[in-house]
């Protein structure tokens, strides 16, 4: 406890921009969504069909899973990463409590003052205006705390596809098997919801128009909280505001992509006079492959073999440098996309168990499975499981086929699982530093199944050649990092819960990198 | 400009009227009836009769199924709604005072929607409150939820007078009233009537107050009219044996009625 709060004091600015982020994404998508909700709350009561129409969008919207959301907006928006999908799926979410408690209030209206409303002369819009929506606040008031407080919690998904906010932590957290780093993401996201709930649950019975006298004062006090606010996001929206000179360093989900992702970043501040957004724990392949085609990232660190099959969709092949050479060819003519030199280290699958099981059962080979087939409980992440070289090719190269259908969950979840004897067999990276830490070991791959994957710099054509600097920064690094370096470096966060920075800073020091 | 109009000319008139509601129901069946300018018309009826449907016709919160009714020698086909709501004062069954306005601001809100500056607003309200018996200096920033029913009713009434219409529509006013300041507010609302000389068209189903307060009654029974004429005719002279049954228990008062 005593531990997590100096971490969590340690962390206190960077920690109280994320939810100065967080805060405003809320606001923004909250916003957005009344201006579009109200309206199409109030179309919806004027005609039978709208209403249908536009309450059955909005369920359906609702339905659809956020990160499938997500993906589908990433697509939508041409891989663009960041803010604009983030917010759209945010306003999509927030449109039906929105709508539907639009609809609630107007047609809760007492038909008494309906008909008055009209029988005194109102045209229909004065009836809306001086009427129906100032009658409705208090149900509509309903409606946006419920959308706040489920934004608050769907806001840290947006870190995924590189939005920030409190997320960032949850998602480092979870990359790093680190409670404590998802902690200091849930708790400020816990008591961010819990704030909404009260503040907007407070304007509710404040705004209560039939409630007499006083109310003026408190109109001024909600105004005022408002616009406070409102000028919080806009600062945070100028703060952030990516200017000419600045470069942003990506990098997938992955202990040794952030801590690489950590040093490109500071020899990039060291060694040009450019500015760094740091944009980590994104989604995938393709989210950062896209958003470096599209210009939204600058750098981001990749694997020979995984741009071979997740990106070109080409069939795997065995022979390093030939790989590397079709990557850099085709990555080069067909996106715009650098392919630097290798950084020296590779990561392939490598096929983990339990130390000790292993010894136990007398495995070594990948081919020694065979003879166990019948008892072993297998994990895989998703995209080893759909992989052209993953799952499939394993079990037909090596003649496998388990007894028990593989468990397929979050990749970083995999080495915990085995570890804790829930799976006996997964799927994970090489130089992942918690197959020391965790006890577990790599079986051989003897038949040589995955195809080479060296991890080298991804980067965008047309900004290396805007400043010649950069691409000598995110050169730096190559061939100087082997796989032993790698997974010691990994260990040290892993292992022993040191921050990615840190590590990536004290490495840069040791080897001269930096003075 | 109630002064202007001859007494003889009708400002309503509704000609051969039907009305049929969607459900097949004929809530009005053939109407004929006149009400002239600078008088009070009481309809009379049991529930269920017409009486709110006959009065809605006027203001366009109903159309006709069939015949026309004439609003100031225009039929209401012609009249633009709004126009039309916003020249006749409407004191609806159960008042509909807006109840996110304060008492003063819901007695202003014909004048709002005239377009009329605030404080003349404002000064207007409060003379009208007076009219109807609510001192403003305790009303005027009550919420409606803060007065009684009979309270809330005189505000209502005072809402139609504001904007000083010609015409006047009135669905059962004072029912949440008790018998003796219903008397009383029957009695102020004849004189103030008498000194404005705006025409009143007034709904109830109380012969008593019918008596009290109008010039001429109509009696309506299941969508058609039986009788119009003063008092004193439905008395010496009742067209069926349903006008003597209905006006059976008000003898002594039609007797002692002033007219
Ligand atoms: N909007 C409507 N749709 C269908 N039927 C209606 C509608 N309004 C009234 N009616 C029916 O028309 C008939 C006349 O209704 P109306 O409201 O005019 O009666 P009323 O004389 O005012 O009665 P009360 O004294 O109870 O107010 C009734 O039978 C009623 O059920
Ligand atoms: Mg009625």
């Amino acid at each position: 406890m005593n531990e997590w709060l100096t971490l969590a004091w340690s962390q206190r600015s960077e920690l109280a921009s994320a939810t100065l982020v967080h805060l405003s994404l809320v606001l923004e998508s909250i916003v957005l969504a009344i201006l579009i909700g109200v309206p199409l709350g109030v179309l919806a009561t004027r005609r039978k069909s709208a209403e249908r129409f536009v309450l059955g969008l909005a369920n359906i919207f609702q339905t659809i899973p956020s990160l499938a959301l997500l993906g589908f907006l990433l697509i939508l928006f041409g891989g663009t990463i960041g803010k604009l999908p983030a917010l759209t799926a945010l306003v999509v979410y927030a449109l039906l409590p929105i709508i539907k408690n639009t609809i609630l209030g107007i047609q809760g209206l007492d038909p008494n003052v309906a008909e008055a409303a009209v029988g005194l002369g109102m045209t229909p819009w004065q009836r809306l205006t001086l009427v129906e929506l100032p009658l409705a606040v208090p149900v509509l008031l309903g409606g946006i705390r419920i959308a706040t407080v489920s934004a608050v919690g769907m806001a840290t998904i947006a870190a995924s596809i590189g939005a920030g906010g409190l997320g960032t932590y949850i998602f480092r957290g979870v990359s790093l098997s680190d409670p404590r780093l998802i902690l200091l993401g849930a708790i400020p996201a816990a008591g961010l919801a819990l704030l909404c709930d009260s503040l907007i649950g407070l304007a509710e019975r404040r705004l209560d128009p039939t409630k007499g006298s006083g109310s003026r004062r408190n109109r001024w006090v909600i105004g005022a909280l408002v616009i406070a606010l409102f000028a919080l996001v806009l600062g945070e929206n100028l703060s952030s505001r990516t200017g000419p000179g600045k470069i942003v360093i990506g990098s997938k989900d992955g202990t040794e992509m952030i801590l690489i992702g950590q040093m490109l970043a500071e020899l990039v501040e060291a060694r040009t006079d450019l500015k760094v957004d740091r944009k980590f724990n994104l989604g995938g392949s393709l989210v950062c492959y896209n958003a470096l085609k599209d210009g939204g990232l600058d750098a981001y660190v990749e694997y020979t073999g995984t741009a071979l099959a997740a990106i070109l969709k080409e069939p795997p092949q065995n022979d390093p440098k030939a790989v590397y050479d079709r990557v850099k060819a085709e990555c080069e003519r067909r996106d715009g996309v650098a392919v630097l030199d290798p950084l020296g280290f590779e990561n392939t699958f490598a096929i983990v168990m339990r130390a000790k099981q292993a010894r136990d059962l007398g495995l070594k080979k990948i081919s020694d499975l065979q003879r166990h087939q019948g008892r072993l409980r297998t994990g895989f992440g998703p995209e080893f499981m759909s992989r052209a070289d993953g799952y499939d090719g394993l079990m037909k190269a090596y003649g496998l086929s388990f007894t028990e259908r593989p468990r397929e969950l979050d990749r970083n979840l995999l080495y915990q699982a085995v570890a804790q004897e829930t799976l006996d067999v997964a799927a994970g990276d090489s130089t992942d530093g918690r197959i020391a830490s965790l006890d577990l070991v790599v079986l051989d791959d003897d038949r040589h199944y995955f195809p080479p994957y060296e991890a080298l710099v991804f980067a965008n054509l047309a900004s290396l050649n805007r400043h010649p600097a950069l691409r000598e920064a995110l050169s730096l690094l190559s061939g100087k990092i082997d796989a032993d370096k790698m997974r010691l470096l990994n260990y040290e966060v892993d292992g022993k819960r040191r921050e990615p920075a840190e590590v990536a800073h004290e490495f840069l020091l040791l080897n001269k990198f930096l003075e | 400009m109630v002064l202007d109009q001859e007494v003889s000319k009708p400002i309503v008139a509704w000609r051969d009227v039907r009305k049929v509601y969607p459900s097949g129901l004929a809530a009005l069946d053939g109407v004929t009836l006149e009400a002239n300018a600078g008088e009070v018309l009481a309809i009379l009826g049991t529930s269920g009769s017409g009486k709110t449907t006959l009065l809605k016709l006027v203001n366009r919160l109903f159309e006709p199924s069939s015949g026309t009714i004439e609003v100031r020698g225009k039929p209401t086909s012609d009249w633009d709604p709004i126009a039309l709501r916003l020249s006749i004062g409407y004191v609806i069954q159960d008042v509909g005072l807006m109840p996110h306005l304060d008492i003063l601001a819901n007695v202003g809100l014909v004048l709002k929607l005239l377009g009329h500056p605030k404080p003349d607003r404002e000064q207007r309200s409060q003379e009208v409150l007076k009219q109807v018996g609510l001192e403003p200096s305790r009303f005027a920033g009550l919420r409606p939820h803060q007065l009684s029913g009979g309270q809330r009713q005189r505000v209502g009434v005072a809402r139609a007078l504001a904007a000083n219409p010609d015409l006047i529509l009135m669905d059962e006013p004072f029912g949440a009233l008790d018998p003796i300041t219903r008397r009383e507010i029957q009695a102020e609302f004849r004189d103030l009537q008498r000194r404005l000389k705006t025409t009143v068209i007034i709904v109830t189903h109380d012969i008593r107050e019918a008596c009290h307060i109008a010039d001429r009654l109509a009696l309506v029974d299941a969508g058609k009219l039986v009788q119009v004429g003063r008092a004193a005719d439905f008395h010496d002279k009742p067209a069926s044996d349903f006008v003597k049954s209905f006006f059976a228990d008000a003898e002594a008062v039609v007797l002692e009625s002033p007219r």
